[in-house]
């Protein structure tokens, strides 16, 4: 058996299912070891090892209620990612974790929540959409803005219908094709033209590449929220999850691993946002 | 423990280290092509006892810069993987309280939330006999670092060179202890000598002034002259950034995870897959090293990330001088 001691050593699972998101993107199920406990926050991430092509992190997409199974969504895009890809149902890959502080629930309640979310970004925020939908009655407006590239780079698009009952969800593609009828432009465009919550019982939770969130809370600034208001996810190389390698270290000094990958706007330089 | 001071002869200090090198991996400041460095000893006369500094620290051998983390075996149905499990005793002989501080200071860094099991599990079983250094050179700054004398709990027996041929001994720990008091020294109540006082010096106060300093141009000054080869934290007492990696053993059923020390000086240190860089202008790296050290390191652990010991500017192949450049900046 196992008998891990390490920080650094995953504990085996399973692949039990392979879900093809979108072009380069798949979600896949995964099932820890027998025995093993396993709790998460929303927000939080695990380290998903494919023995003999690396360990990468990945932000949990499920929800709490498929305990003791979760799923990640996975782009693509690096060493990991694309060998990943090449493996299939009933595989064995390890995992760490969960790691990371998560979504501020208990900040969130009684407030009305504005999520703006930009391609991949949709998958941490998977977990808090079921959260927030399964417990409705602790949280005022809420509503989910998403912008993808196509209508092809949507994720999750068997849940809308569902969310949609409890959450007002608004959905943009930058470029349509002829079976898209909704809105078209970047998400930062929805702030303007559908109906947000404001003031300050409003906290907005951001999440998706770079460029989109640098845009979104330039928009935000200018809609007068604070930036103790606004909660960013961060992506960098968390290499160790555990805040010893370094790699994802903030300028200044915290930890995305650790300290995040969830930060408060007034809790980072802005220019870890590329302002 | 009140302090009970022994006298120690260097013919004594030979005998210790034989004792020593029955139970131990005993390692101590050596010559090797002309270069003093840490390494194993087998021959007393091999170590080199009026050193000032080594090329590396004593990182090397608790943090090796290339370390297994575990194997692995694809088997039918699952996935073996059998953890390392680095058990190596080592008696670390003769070293200056620069390099035993940065112990204390990677205790802490690796004994966060989370224990780093690699290094503390040979951590644990070594001894430390510590050499106190009465001279230094021109790049020493431990004085200003408070790292010239052995911070409490850092060492089982310290040394103290009264002249070539004897020293104090002094107790650190029950270990250090038995062994002093198994060797039937005389007691003593000589007192130490005064070290050389180190001419590199910087102020705490200007320290703390380069937080509010971000963005003065001296900075950019400064990177200039570096050229990103990160030789300034591979000699480092207390830079442990490391990348992991895995490697398939012929014929690809198995194979290791390995980790290896990494630099935040590298422009890939901060690379993420799709090829988005962080910290991408080397000024931003620059200054990552010295407010992790200064700052960062201060602000978590309640303790600097530098001792002083001078081995970035010594080994800097352009000189930057790491308390110039604060004194410049702040």
């Amino acid at each position: 058996m196992h008998n891990s001691k390490s920080i650094y050593t995953p504990i085996p699972a399973k692949i039990i299912e392979i879900i093809n998101e979108a072009p380069k993107v798949r979600t896949f199920k995964i099932r820890p070891a027998i025995n093993h406990k396993f709790d998460f926050n929303p927000g939080q991430f695990i380290e998903l090892s494919l023995y003999g092509y690396g360990e990468a992190p990945f932000a949990i997409s499920s929800p709490k209620k498929i305990l003791p199974e979760i799923e990640v969504t996975v782009k693509s895009v690096g060493r990991v990612t694309r060998a990943l890809f090449k493996i299939n149902r009933n595989s064995i890959v390890g995992m760490r974790g969960p790691y990371g502080n998560g979504f501020p629930i208990d900040k969130m309640k009684n407030k009305s929540i504005l999520m703006v979310s930009g391609g991949t970004g949709l998958s941490p925020l998977r977990p808090l959409i079921w959260e927030i939908y399964d417990n409705r009655d602790n949280y005022e407006d809420v509503v989910l803005l998403y912008g993808a590239k196509t209508p092809n780079e949507l994720l999750f698009r068997r849940e809308y219908k569902e969310w949609e009952r409890r959450i007002n969800m608004h959905i943009t593609v930058d470029y349509p094709d002829e079976t898209w009828s909704g809105n078209v432009g970047v998400v930062t465009r929805l702030l303007d033209e559908v109906e947000i919550p404001r003031g300050s019982q409003t906290i907005v939770i951001i999440c998706g590449p770079p460029i989109m969130m640098k845009y979104t809370i330039l928009k935000l600034f200018e809609l007068k929220f604070m930036k103790d208001q606004i909660f960013v996810s961060l992506e960098r190389l968390m290499q160790c999850g555990v805040g010893k390698c370094g790699h994802c270290m903030l300028s200044n000094g915290k930890y995305v691993c650790i300290d995040g990958p969830i930060f408060r706007l007034d809790e980072i330089p802005l220019r870890e946002v590329e302002l | 423990m009140s302090e009970e001071r022994y006298l120690i002869t260097i013919n004594e200090l030979e005998e210790m280290f034989q004792k020593l090198s029955k139970e131990y991996h005993v390692v101590a400041p050596t010559s090797k092509n002309g270069v003093i460095v840490f390494d194993f000893i087998e021959k007393f006369d091999q170590i080199k006892l009026d050193y000032i500094r080594t090329i590396l620290t004593l990182k090397k051998f608790l943090f090796p810069n290339k370390e297994k983390l575990f194997e692995f075996q694809y088997e039918k149905k699952y996935v073996k993987v059998r953890e390392e499990n680095p058990s190596r005793k080592y008696a670390f002989f003769l070293i200056h309280p620069c390099d035993v501080n940065a112990l204390k200071i990677l205790d802490r860094i690796l004994n966060d939330k989370y224990i780093d099991e690699y290094y503390f599990r040979r951590r644990r079983e070594s001894l430390i006999i510590t050499l106190e250094c009465i001279k230094g050179d021109e790049y020493c700054f431990c004085e200003s670092m408070g790292t010239d004398e052995p911070w409490k709990n850092s060492f089982d027996v310290l040394l103290h060179p009264l002249n070539e041929k004897e020293f104090l001994a002094i107790p650190g720990s029950a270990k250090g202890f038995k062994i002093l008091r198994d060797m039937r020294l005389k007691k003593t109540d000589l007192k130490k000598k005064r070290r050389r006082k180190n001419t590199l010096k910087i102020s705490i106060e200007k320290i703390k002034r380069i937080k509010n300093n971000v963005e003065n141009q001296s900075w950019i000054e400064e990177a200039n002259k570096c050229i990103s080869c990160g030789a300034c934290t591979v000699v480092c007492p207390t830079c442990i950034c490391f990348g992991v990696r895995d490697l398939f053993k012929e014929p690809l059923r198995s194979g290791y995870r390995f980790r290896e020390w990494n630099s935040c000086i590298y422009s890939e240190f901060t690379r993420i897959a799709g090829n988005i860089v962080f910290r991408k202008e080397k000024v931003n790296r620059f200054k990552h090293r010295f407010y992790h050290k200064f700052v960062f390191i201060k602000e978590r652990y309640d303790v600097y990330g530098c001792v002083g010991c001078g081995r970035c500017i010594a080994e800097c192949i352009n000189k930057i001088n790491i308390v110039e450049v604060i004194n410049k900046i702040a």
